[in-house]
């Protein structure tokens, strides 16, 4: 199993904020989104701003995750004019 | 000290905790909830986190700060949910011997708060509301 979460905007997207998918063997976070987008196309959008978390860590689509991981989608933080 | 909090947040009680007989400044910096964005009129805010998260890379900042500059504390409070006009949503105190390396450390974790810490910001207006993500950059 993988475990999936989503922040914000994100979030808001899918309706949820986290879920589970199988996940049998090492794969990376670009395949998971991919599954992801196949059933939230919404998401797909956010494809090249999001940011991506793998156990608390950032990383990003080519990372790889592993059953028991859990992977984080979120938008870019909150930012703020300088 | 290094928090995320849900309620309102204690100015003097993060300043006390840089406080120390060797440090000459300590420089503070108070995130407050503006009544506009954007030339529209804002009603409140609401801060979403994701607080394990949120705290490592907080924790990160400070880490870098201490190793940049001769400080001798630094001190982030972040505060999640909702906050009213005027509230403090971040908290920074950084207190070292000579102001320069205080304003500079401050200067720096706020800077990079904002694109690193988990943490997002939805603006509430009469009519509607809307997440900020990465506005700025």
């Amino acid at each position: 199993m993988l475990k999936v979460r989503f922040f914000a905007s994100l979030k808001d997207l899918v309706g949820e904020s986290e879920l589970e998918m199988q996940l049998e063997q090492e794969t990376s976070v670009r395949k998971i989104f991919q599954q992801l987008g196949t059933r939230f196309p919404e998401i797909k959008k956010y494809e090249s701003i999001m940011l991506i978390a793998v156990n608390m860590e950032y990383a990003d689509l080519d990372a790889t995750v592993t059953p028991g991981d859990e992977v984080c989608f979120f938008p870019p933080v909150s930012g703020g004019a300088r | 000290m290094i928090r995320i909090v849900e309620s309102k947040i204690d100015r003097e009680e993060i300043v006390q905790s840089v406080s120390t007989p060797e440090s000459g400044a300590i420089a503070t910096f108070d995130g407050t909830v503006r009544n506009h964005s954007r030339e529209k009129p804002v009603t409140h805010l609401h801060y979403e986190a994701f607080p394990e998260m949120a705290l490592k890379e907080l924790e990160k900042i400070r880490a870098e700060a201490m190793q940049r500059w001769p400080l001798n504390g630094m001190a982030i409070v972040h505060r999640v949910g909702r906050m009213e006009i005027g509230e403090s949503s971040v908290f920074i105190a950084v207190s070292s011997a000579h102001r320069k390396d205080a304003f500079e450390a401050c200067r720096f974790a706020i800077d990079t708060l904002k694109t690193t810490v988990p943490i997002w910001k939805k603006e509430h207006y009469q009519d509607g509301e809307v997440w900020i993500e990465g506005y700025g950059q």
